[in-house]
């Protein structure tokens, strides 16, 4: 079973890594179904909401194909600025996040299990980041 | 109290969310069943009652994460845990970093080595093979174009196969995810 992680690295069936990957085949199980909960489950966070969030955490990490790919199904709300920068602070500065952000979030209307969702996503595409990165230096180092 | 006044304890820690957790007593036999997938201690603890509250979400991660550290692999459970701990501390997540260093001991690790990455940081002496993993482990946590091509080599050298560099990173991957949840959504404690 193929994943999107092979997708965005495009690789292809029968390569090097498609071999070395196969050699995890929960990872690749579990990563699309990790995937398909996040962005497919019901939640306060809108489908558009989330793709942004996650657009915006592809960039932030230089990912410009998965980028591309919740660009094409993301869209505004306007409580999606608050949204984006704490995904910013989370992906670069995690170190500086404080209760009184949650508390925000909490104020503009999330429930508490949007707030879990919004930090799984942000932290799965961190997850996904360093594993397109690590691939394609396996792949492109002799 | 911030991460930077509390430090790296090699000690087990307690922590505290930042935001309503489930009441064990309300929760429904699937949120239970995924407390039990994820964690032999999930139902005592705040941060997986904080998580099962998207409860799907929480199993399909669980799963990840326990083939990624758990499973069995090329690259030795120690090696993964000496990469999480690494990035742990370098990310400033001293819970993450206390529950991976004390399980790196248990895996008969090398107690000095990781009693000093806990106390002076990523950068204490260590033999070339440590060092190459905690290099390209801190590298691609930073930020994944951080890792270049020159960490593949020389964990190569250090006699590290391929699918053993993608254990290491998939370690790395997950830890990047791990560190977000556990220092954004509550906070380490003293016990």
């Amino acid at each position: 079973m193929r994943d999107v992680i092979d997708e965005w690295a495009a690789i292809a069936p029968g390569s090097r890594l498609d071999g070395l990957r196969g050699l995890r085949p929960d990872v690749r199980a579990a990563t699309q179904a990790y995937e398909e909960a996040i962005f497919n489950g019901e939640s306060g966070l809108s489908s558009d909401e989330r793709h942004a969030v996650a657009m915006h955490v592809a960039e932030l990490n230089g990912e410009a194909v998965m980028a591309t790919h919740h660009r094409t199904r993301s869209g505004e709300s306007a409580r999606l600025p608050a949204l984006l920068a704490h995904a910013e602070m989370l992906t670069m500065r995690p170190d500086q996040a404080t209760p009184e952000a949650i508390q925000a979030l909490l104020a503009i209307g999330l429930a508490p299990r949007d707030v879990v969702m919004l930090s799984q996503l942000i932290a799965h595409v961190n997850y996904e980041t360093r594993l397109l990165a690590g691939l394609r230096l396996l792949e492109q180092t002799p | 109290m911030s991460t930077h006044d509390f430090g790296f304890p090699m000690e087990s820690l307690n922590w505290k969310a930042w935001a309503p957790v489930l009441d064990l007593a309300k929760a429904t036999p699937d949120e239970i069943k995924v407390l039990e997938e994820s964690h032999p201690k999930a139902k005592e603890n705040p941060y997986y009652l904080l998580l099962v509250q998207e409860a799907e979400v929480l199993r399909q991660r669980s799963k990840l994460f326990n083939t990624i550290m758990y499973g069995p692999r090329g690259a030795s459970r120690t090696e993964r845990e000496l990469a999480a701990t690494a990035e742990s501390r370098l990310n400033g997540c001293p819970y993450c970093a206390s529950v991976h260093a004390l399980r790196y001991v248990q895996m008969k690790g090398d107690a000095d080595l990781m009693q000093r990455l806990m106390s002076d940081g990523v950068e204490t002496p260590m033999p070339a093979r440590a060092r190459a993993i905690v290099d390209y482990a801190t590298h691609l946590a930073a930020t994944p174009s951080a890792a270049t091509a020159d960490d593949i080599r020389r964990l190569r050298e250090e006699g590290l196969e391929d699918a053993e560099i993608l254990d290491i990173t998939l370690s790395v991957a997950m830890f990047a995810n791990a560190n977000r949840l556990m220092q954004t959504l509550g906070e380490a404690m003293r016990p």
